[in-house]
């Protein structure tokens, strides 16, 4: 992806939380030179390799897993996003040097995709991934909440996938490159539209 | 995408108003070292093709419109999305044969890129993606209320891609599979999380 050094978020630990935090991915690869993608929720392992793996199912009538098994593939998260109007900009005021653009931030994963089809495997991925899932539920739901062999069906109809990260990269771009002024108002403006994102803007822009 | 039929969505109307509510696609080419993706701003011209056209501008230091003339793009479109937690389902009540699911959906266009340069295209796309995002507002931008010098050299740093859409496919994945009660329980479990998702559900269950 294109990253300019200001938008570039380094820390391997931020960049896990935002895997984590939204962790329904994009896993993307490539069948005779076209690109395919899917969404499915990826659960990370932050403990294996160097930059952690990532852990998912899909249906077994997916026929993407057919393609990915010792290939290298792309995996997308992506967080909050929102338009900038020239409105929120201190700057439109003074100069009028204003152009819309749009903040985000983004974690991008390339790593080799291991297919796995064995129901050890796959039982013990739909457990970690639920478990993860249901953390802030009230009553989380368990696996073992439903019946054995109606499990053992379902994991029938799966396949899983894992990809240990070869390279991770994450994008902030939340007005870094903005003057202070714009940086500020930008914050202030969306603090009750997107409390999220005006967060995000005073943090990296250092307020 | 990986499609069945029970959450295939093939109104065109349907999948251009998705892409029109959640402009920000991942514009995805394979470049000589594999997949390449990046999030930008497109703009739907409806009327354009038999299932419109997209438009887009990227930085002209984004290296991905260098390997993209004449080459096949997917663009992605993501609408709402949420974890869908068993608890939901009255099916879990009842016999307790249930699982975690995902809700989303999401519109994939695919065509053959056209990557542009030409100034008076740039400040067209420019224009018309400024005021499908400004209209609405109480004191709507335009690109002229910028100095015209400034916004000159503002283009100069950009690159178009305009990408006629040979195929739509639009995937609705919103409990349709789930009995009414349980497609229920999810609407009424997301009204306050996820109003967005909620309602989602509730029009493709045909529930009141």
């Amino acid at each position: 992806m294109y990253l300019p050094e200001h938008n570039r978020e380094d820390r391997l630990e931020v960049q896990h939380q935002l895997i984590e935090s939204h962790p329904l991915g994009l896993l993307i690869s490539t069948k005779a030179g076209r690109p395919v993608a899917n969404a499915i929720p990826f659960l990370l392992d932050r403990e294996r390799g160097t930059h952690g793996a990532l852990l998912a199912h899909m249906a077994r009538a997916n026929s993407q897993w057919r393609d990915i098994d010792q290939q290298e593939v792309l995996v997308v998260f992506q967080s909050i996003e929102k338009y900038i109007s020239p409105a929120l900009l201190a700057t439109k005021a003074e100069t009028g040097k204003v152009v819309p653009t749009w903040n985000y931030a983004m974690v991008q994963v390339v790593g080799k995709a291991r297919v796995h089809n064995d129901a050890v495997w796959l039982d013990r991925q739909v457990r970690s991934l639920t478990n993860h899932q249901e953390r802030d539920q009230e009553q989380p739901w368990s696996v073992s909440d439903a019946p054995p062999n109606y499990i053992a069906s379902q994991l029938r109809g799966i396949v899983g996938v894992e990809i240990e990260i070869s390279a991770i990269q994450g994008k902030w771009k939340v007005g870094q490159d903005e003057p202070e002024t714009d940086r500020r108002s930008i914050s202030v403006r969306l603090r009750l539209s997107d409390s999220e994102m005006a967060q995000l803007v005073a943090r990296y822009g250092k307020l | 995408m990986y499609q069945p039929p029970l959450h295939r969505e093939d109104r065109l109307e349907v999948k251009q108003d998705l892409i029109e509510s959640h402009p920000f696609g991942m514009l995805i080419s394979v470049g000589p070292e594999g997949p390449i993706a990046n999030t930008i701003p497109f703009i739907l011209q409806r009327s354009m093709g038999p299932y419109g056209t997209l438009q887009v501008h990227m930085a002209r230091a984004n290296t991905q419109w260098q390997s993209l003339d004449g080459q096949k793009a997917l663009v992605v479109f993501q609408g709402p999305q949420n974890y869908i937690s068993p608890s939901y389902y009255q099916t879990k009540r009842e016999t307790g044969k249930v699982v975690p699911t995902w809700n989303y959906a999401m519109v994939q266009a695919r065509g053959i890129a056209k990557v542009h340069t030409e100034t008076d295209w740039l400040r067209k796309q420019i224009e018309a993606l400024t005021s499908w995002h400004e209209n609405g507002r109480t004191t709507p931008w335009a690109v002229s209320d910028a100095p015209a010098s400034f916004i000159e050299s503002q283009l100069k740093g950009i690159v178009g891609v305009e990408i006629e859409i040979e195929s739509l496919d639009g995937k609705w994945k919103v409990s349709q599979n789930r009995p009414e009660a349980d497609r229920k329980g999810v609407v009424e479990g997301l009204a306050t999380e996820n109003p967005e998702m909620s309602a989602l559900v509730r029009k493709y269950a045909n529930i009141g």
